[in-house]
């Protein structure tokens, strides 16, 4: 996806019809904003590694197939407090920063274990800061909250990776269960 | 829905409704059906049936915020936004707080919705029997005042509603649980049933059972049965539970002698001193501003518990400086709410090979076994609990630790098996709970807003505790493992169950309303929704509301004929 697409996939997620003049006014810029919630290209590269390494491709698609980073970027922009925004901005860029400090690479350009083995330190880490500061919004648990939740109420992962029935009809409190049956969606 | 001409607009009728929720059109059904003009007048935007709940078809992934409300919602709700009942899911349903800011002494939780069809659209469903264990208690404990009929009064016409509505439950032949005129229960579920045969066995006395819903269990009245989706706060495409649009308004549509008018704020009923009588209503379009009068024989004040205080304390006359029909100044105390919030959960083991089809909207529910039978605790009355088991889902691997390929396996299976009951208690009726206007503070059009002042005392204190620990107790009895315990607190109406305020009793100088819901001083008006509760019971208060207003419908169009009124 070239630059310019980018920008224009991430703006309709993020302003929606609402905000057309802002969205007008992101073109051939590498940022797109509204009043709230700003993101850079290199941010969003970050992202969308970041809900990958979360919920990865496997047999099945993840979390950048089931849209989570634009799901996310909409999250931040409409649903969190400025405070939980920036606190998640900073949590990208210090991951971008970790990864060009230990293996001089953009966190997207690593390879899929260093972008693991980053993360488990910075949830490692989220743990500790949240023991020490129960309130303060943490990038980590911002994260994984919103790529769980964005994935397993996507199209693709209620469809394809657990199971959905829309109109179920009847009511079964005692259905028979194996070991690999897949869950419900809802 | 009414196609207006505000010029051609009718102005007089033989009954006016104001409210269109789960009394408004019980009223409305009544009167069209037993021969009379009807004006039913709702404060909020139309919602056609059916085809007004785009809401109710749509898959998860077609809300861009998953359910939640947005930071701008939130702060055009600053009341409303402190539950979970206000979501993105059925956001539009409710009012913008803004509009009219009320003001609270204590934290007070007024939900209020903006719709034809009132809260019938969002409600949890739970329909009950208050008993003689309720209609009793007042005068046995000395307290507050006697309620003004007995079961026996009341059971024909809770027989009547549960016909209509179409209430599914199960019967257990007990006089504290009566058996109701309901349809074939929902099941429960495997862990559900061991663990009733357990709580039976361990507690003689306590029962568990399966909720009372106003869901049908099968076709009932030219509408579908539940469809088990559990989505019915977006309203029902398949009409599988009660609301006024699936239940009240067709048959009352159908009589032509019906006309519904929304966006119909009700300022004040004018009294006519001449008569000593009501003869009609003042009302302002929330759209244009403009104040209309609407003339009729009979008013019914169906608008909420708080919604129809507030239109009496608003109606004021010579005769009445403090309210209509308050020369006993009772009106707008005794407010309640039941107090919720707290109980226990625990995980069953050994049901690893079973799982659950269709998600059904509803739960167990274990009626009140406290203070019953001679036993005294330390607080008087008591509560009955709502819960249910079920596997749990992807959601609880976002609280566990880790990320990536092993994470997203396992939430692709489901959890474990987990109970949990959560207590309804009932909270006694005290003068100081009270609400009233704050006529120093208006909304957006001009009226006087509402004050709250009421909170949760010691004898509901005292409640939590047993709510709590039986609650770990019987999960514990029935085998459950890991059982933990909660208490997340309750304020008053949170539980949207706000009764009270405009009470009925047997003597003028101590109540408003006598045992028809007519106003002592005003025989022509009619108050049937939560406003007339002498007490609270633990049950959930809508069935009650149905019957009472059907019962004061009968009794109005007689009175009526006989020209008493």
């Amino acid at each position: 996806m070239d630059r310019r697409e980018a920008i224009k996939r991430a703006a309709l997620f993020v302003g929606g019809s609402i905000l057309m003049p802002d969205i007008l006014k992101a073109w051939g810029s590498p940022t797109i904003e509204n009043s709230a919630f700003r993101i850079s290209l290199a941010q969003e590269n970050t992202l969308a590694e970041v809900c990958e390494t979360i919920i990865p491709t496997t047999k099945t698609p993840g979390a950048k197939a089931a849209g989570v980073p634009d799901f996310i970027k909409k999250m931040l922009a409409d649903c969190y407090e400025k405070a939980q925004s920036d606190a998640f901005m900073k949590g990208l860029d210090k991951l971008d920063a970790d990864a060009k400090a230990q293996f001089s690479k953009s966190f997207a350009d690593i390879t899929a274990e260093q972008r693991i083995e980053l993360l488990k330190a910075v949830e490692k880490q989220a743990y500790e800061d949240r023991k020490a500061s129960p309130k303060t919004p943490q990038f980590f648990f911002i994260a994984k909250e919103l790529t769980v939740t964005g994935f397993f109420t996507s199209e693709i992962g209620c469809t394809q990776v657990l199971r959905y029935e829309p109109v179920p009809g009847r009511y079964d409190g005692a259905a028979p269960y194996k070991k690999g049956d897949k869950a419900w969606a809802t | 829905m009414a196609n207006l001409n505000i010029n051609s607009e009718k102005k007089k009728y033989d009954a006016i409704v104001i409210g269109s929720g789960v009394s408004g059109g019980w009223a409305a059904k009544e009167l069209t059906e037993k021969g009379l003009k009807v004006l039913m007048l709702e404060k909020g935007k139309p919602l056609e049936h059916i085809t007004g709940y785009a809401d109710g078809q749509k898959d998860p992934w077609q809300y861009e915020h998953r359910g939640r409300i947005t930071t701008a919602q939130a702060e055009d709700h600053p009341f409303l936004k402190r539950d979970y009942p206000y979501n993105e899911y059925n956001e539009k349903y409710w009012m913008k707080d803004t509009d009219a800011l009320y003001t609270e002494s204590k934290r007070f939780d007024w939900f209020r919705p903006d719709i034809v069809g009132g809260k019938s659209i969002m409600w949890g469903r739970q329909s009950y029997r208050l008993t003689d264990l309720d209609f009793e208690a007042n005068a046995k404990d000395g307290i507050a005042i006697d309620w003004p009929f007995r079961y026996k009064d009341i059971a024909p016409w809770y027989d009547y509603v549960e016909g209509h509505a179409g209430i599914s439950g199960e019967k257990l032949g007990l006089s504290h649980y009566p058996d109701g005129n309901t349809l074939p229960p929902m099941d429960m579920n495997i862990v559900e049933k061991d663990v009733r045969k357990r709580i039976e066995k361990a507690f003689p006395g306590r029962y568990m059972t399966i909720g009372r819903v106003a869901n049908l269990t099968q076709t009932h009245k030219g509408r579908t049965q539940c469809q088990y989706r559990n989505m019915c706060s977006r309203g029902c495409p398949f009409s599988g539970y009660f609301s006024t649009q699936s239940s009240t308004l067709p048959p009352a549509m159908a009589t032509k002698r019906l006309t519904l008018r929304p966006h119909s704020i009700v300022n004040s009923i004018i009294y006519d001193p001449k008569t000593s009588k009501a003869k009609g209503v003042l009302v302002i379009d929330s759209e244009t501003n403009e104040r209309h009068e609407f003339f009729a024989k009979i008013i019914f004040v169906c608008a909420s518990t708080i919604g129809s205080t507030w239109i009496l304390q608003n109606s004021i006359s010579p005769q009445f400086q403090n309210g209509l029909g308050n020369s006993s100044g009772v009106l707008g105390h005794y407010l309640m709410d039941h107090h919720f919030r707290n109980g226990a959960s625990g995980t069953a083991e050994g049901y690893e090979d079973f799982y659950l089809y269709g998600r059904r909207p509803n739960g167990i529910y274990v009626p009140r076994f406290r203070n019953m039978g001679g036993e005294k605790r330390d607080y008087i009355r008591g509560f009955g609990y709502q819960g249910g088991a079920s596997r749990s889902g992807w959601q609880r691997v976002i609280s566990e630790m880790g990320f990536g390929e092993d994470l997203k396996e396992k939430a692709t299976e489901p959890g474990n098996w987990t109970m949990g009951l959560g207590g309804f208690g009932e909270c006694l009726p005290y003068f100081e709970n009270h609400m009233k206007l704050n006529l120093d503070k208006k909304d957006k059009w001009g009226q006087p807003t509402v004050h709250f002042d009421a909170e949760f005392r010691d004898n509901e204190m005292k409640m939590r505790k047993d709510m709590v620990n039986d609650a770990a107790e019987m999960l514990e009895a029935a085998g459950l493992k890991n059982i933990t315990t909660y208490d997340r607190g309750s304020y008053p109406g949170m539980a949207i169950h706000e009764m009270g305020t405009a009470r009925m009793g047997k003597d003028p100088k101590t109540s408003i309303l006598n045992e028809w819901n007519q106003i002592h001083e005003c025989k022509n008006v009619f108050v049937t929704d939560g406003a007339s509760m002498v007490s609270t019971s633990c049950v959930n208060p809508s069935l009650t509301y149905m019957a009472l207003t059907a019962r004061a419908a009968d009794y109005a169009v007689k009175e009526l004929k006989k020209k008493n009124i």
